[in-house]
C-alpha cells in the first residue's frame, strides 16, 4: 500500500537507478510522491522493476506494482515514452521490440520496457 | 528572471523547475510538504560559492539537501532553492596511514564505508539511515546513532570542513564544533576531512527481554561499564507493532566475542528489528518522531512517564536519546514531553537537529547565542531561512 510510505528514503540504497543518476528526482522515493499526489511524470520510466526498493522499505511497499499502474496510465493518457511506442509496434509488425533484424546483425535500435 | 542566472552558474541540466520536481523537493522524511522554486545540483565549489553570492545579491533563500531523511524539517524548504548536494559525491582521497578521509558533502556514508573496508578502516558514526545519509547531511545534524556510546557524535570525527558561509566566504576549518549541528543554517558544507577507525576483528551481540524499565535501566548501567559500542531498546508497544510479545527489547553489540550472538544471519536480523521498528510504527500512525536526550540517572523517570501516557519509544538508550513516538491524538503531549525531559535535566534533541518542529522548545540562552552565529555568517539570512531560530 503507497499510503504506508513514510518517505524515509530508505529505498535509496537498493535503487540501481540512483547509483548512476544521484539526484532525488530519480529516487523511489520520488516516484512515491509522485504516486501519492497522483501526478504522471516521465520518471516513472525511470525504473528497472526489479524490486530492490520493496526490499529495503521498513514497511513492505510495493513500489514497482504502483510503479507499473501508473505506466499503464500513462499509456492511457498518451504520455509513454517514444521508444515504448516504437518497441510495441516491432512487437506487433515483427514479434520482437527491435524491429526488422538480418541475420547475424546487431539491431539497430535497441529497447527496454 | 532567476533561472537564467542559475543556469549560467551550474548548467541547464543542473538546474531543475518541473512541476514534478517541485513537488519531489518538497518533501524530506518530515513529511511535511514546503515549496520551492527551482532545485540546482551543483558539481564543484566554485558553483556552491557562485550561488551563495547570487543569493545574496539577488535575495533568494538556499535550502540545502543531503539525502532527505530529516525528521523534523531540516531540509523541507520555505521557497527560493533547494540546493542538491547529490553529484558533490566523491572520495577525493584515503590517507590509510594517517586514518583520514577528504570527502565531498553529498558522498553516502555506506558508500565510504564500503569504499573504507579494502583498507579494514571505517567511519564509526551510524545512524538508522546509514544506507542512504550523507556525509554534509550528517555534519549539519550532528548526527549520532547506535554506536555512539563507544563513538560519540559526527563532530568527534570530524578532523576539518570546508565551508562557503552565507557571506560567501569560502574557507576550511578545524573548528567544526562551530559549524556542525547548525543545520545548513549558517554555512555550507563543501568538504571534510574525517576521521577514521579500524573495523574490530570479531564482533559479537546479545539481545535481552524485560518486563520492567527497572530491569532495564540496571541492565544498561551495568553495560555502560564495559567495553560496548552499542546499546539499543525498544518499548513493550514498539515490541508489539514490531510482532514481539510486550516487553523491554535491548540490543547490545561488543568490538569483541563477549556476546552469545556471532551469526551474520542472526545479527542482520535483530539489527533490521531494531532499525524498522520507527518505520512500522508510523504506519500504525505515530508519525511523529522526537530524539530527546536525557541524562541516565532521570531515564526511569522519563520512561515511567512515557508509559503512563502510552507513548511508544525506541533509541539509542545507552546514551539517553529516546525516540518517543505520537501518534496525532497524541499530538498534544509533544510540549509537555519536552518540558518533562527538561525537568529532568535533559535537552530536547540528541540527534535530530531542531528544524522547523522544535524551534518553540528551545531556550532563548541557546536561541541568542545562534543568533550571534548567524549575524556572523549569515547577516542576510539566505541559508535554510526560517529553520532553527
Amino acid at each position: 500500500m503507497i499510503e504506508d510510505c513514510t518517505l524515509c528514503g530508505l529505498c535509496k540504497n537498493a535503487c540501481p537507478i540512483i547509483k548512476i543518476l544521484p539526484d532525488e528526482k530519480s529516487s523511489p522515493r520520488a516516484k512515491a510522491i509522485l504516486i501519492k499526489e497522483k501526478k504522471i511524470d516521465e520518471i516513472f520510466n525511470l525504473c528497472t522493476l526489479c524490486e530492490g526498493c520493496k526490499v529495503k522499505c521498513p514497511n513492505n511497499v510495493d513500489l514497482c506494482s504502483e510503479i507499473r499502474k501508473m505506466r499503464k496510465r500513462m499509456i492511457l493518457k498518451g504520455k509513454e515514452s517514444e521508444a515504448n511506442k516504437k518497441m510495441i509496434a516491432n512487437v506487433k509488425k515483427y514479434g520482437n521490440p527491435f524491429g526488422k533484424v538480418e541475420k547475424g546483425k546487431i539491431p539497430k535500435d535497441l529497447y527496454c520496457c | 528572471m532567476l533561472k537564467p542566472k542559475l543556469i549560467e552558474i551550474v548548467g541547464k541540466e543542473n538546474v531543475l523547475d518541473s512541476d514534478a520536481d517541485k513537488l519531489i523537493y518538497s518533501y524530506d522524511a518530515t513529511q511535511i510538504k514546503g515549496k520551492v522554486d527551482y532545485i540546482v545540483l551543483p558539481e564543484n565549489i566554485e558553483q556552491v560559492h557562485k550561488l551563495t553570492r547570487a543569493a545574496n545579491r539577488y535575495n533568494f533563500v538556499i535550502t540545502p539537501r543531503g539525502a532527505g531523511t530529516s525528521l523534523c524539517g531540516n531540509a523541507t524548504p520555505d521557497g527560493g532553492i533547494v540546493m542538491d548536494f547529490s553529484k558533490m559525491n566523491h572520495i577525493i582521497d584515503v590517507d590509510v596511514t594517517k586514518k583520514v578521509a577528504y570527502v565531498q558533502p553529498g558522498v553516502i556514508l555506506e558508500d565510504l564505508n564500503q569504499y573504507l573496508k579494502r583498507f579494514e578502516l571505517f567511519f564509526p558514526i551510524i545512524p538508522s539511515s546509514h544506507e542512504v545519509c550523507t556525509i554534509g547531511g550528517m555534519i549539519a545534524n550532528n548526527a549520532a546513532g547506535r554506536k555512539a556510546i563507544k563513538y560519540g557524535k559526527t563532530v568527534d570525527w570530524v578532523y576539518d570542513i570546508e565551508i562557503v558561509d552565507g557571506t560567501g566566504k569560502h574557507y576550511k576549518t578545524k573548528e567544526s564544533k562551530k559549524f556542525a549541528g547548525t543545520e545548513g543554517c549558517i554555512a555550507l558544507i563543501v568538504g571534510a576531512t574525517l576521521k577514521l577507525t579500524d573495523i574490530a576483528e570479531t564482533q559479537s551481540m546479545d539481545h535481552f527481554e524485560f518486563k520492567k524499565i527497572e530491569e532495564l535501566i540496571d541492565a544498561v548501567k551495568q553495560l555502560q561499564k564495559r567495553d560496548v559500542n552499542s546499546i539499543e531498546f525498544f518499548d513493550p508497544l514498539s515490541a508489539v507493532v514490531a510482532g514481539k510479545a510486550p516487553k523491554y527489547n535491548l540490543f547490545v553489540e561488543y568490538d569483541d566475542n563477549s556476546g552469545k550472538i556471532i551469526s551474520k544471519e542472526d545479527w542482520d536480523k535483530l539489527i533490521a528489528l531494531r532499525k524498522n521498528v520507527g518505520q512500522q510504527l508510523a504506519v500504525k500512525g505515530y508519525d511523529l518522531t522526537s530524539d530527546p536526550q536525557i541524562p541516565i540517572e532521570s531515564l526511569n523517570d522519563f520512561l515511567q512517564w512515557l508509559k503512563a501516557k502510552e507513548i511508544p519509544c525506541l533509541g539509542h538508550i545507552g546514551i539517553g536519546i529516546i525516540h518517543a513516538r505520537f501518534s496525532k491524538e497524541q499530538t498534544a503531549l509533544v510540549e509537555e514531553m519536552y518540558a518533562k525531559a527538561k525537568e529532568l535535566g535533559g535537552i530536547v534533541t540528541g540527534e535530530h537537529g531542531i528544524g522547523t518542529l522544535k524551534k518553540k522548545y528551545l531556550e532563548a540562552e541557546f536561541k541568542e547565542d545562534f543568533m550571534f552565529k548567524k549575524r556572523e555568517h549569515d547577516p542576510n539570512n539566505i541559508l535554510n531561512r526560517g529553520k532553527i531560530l
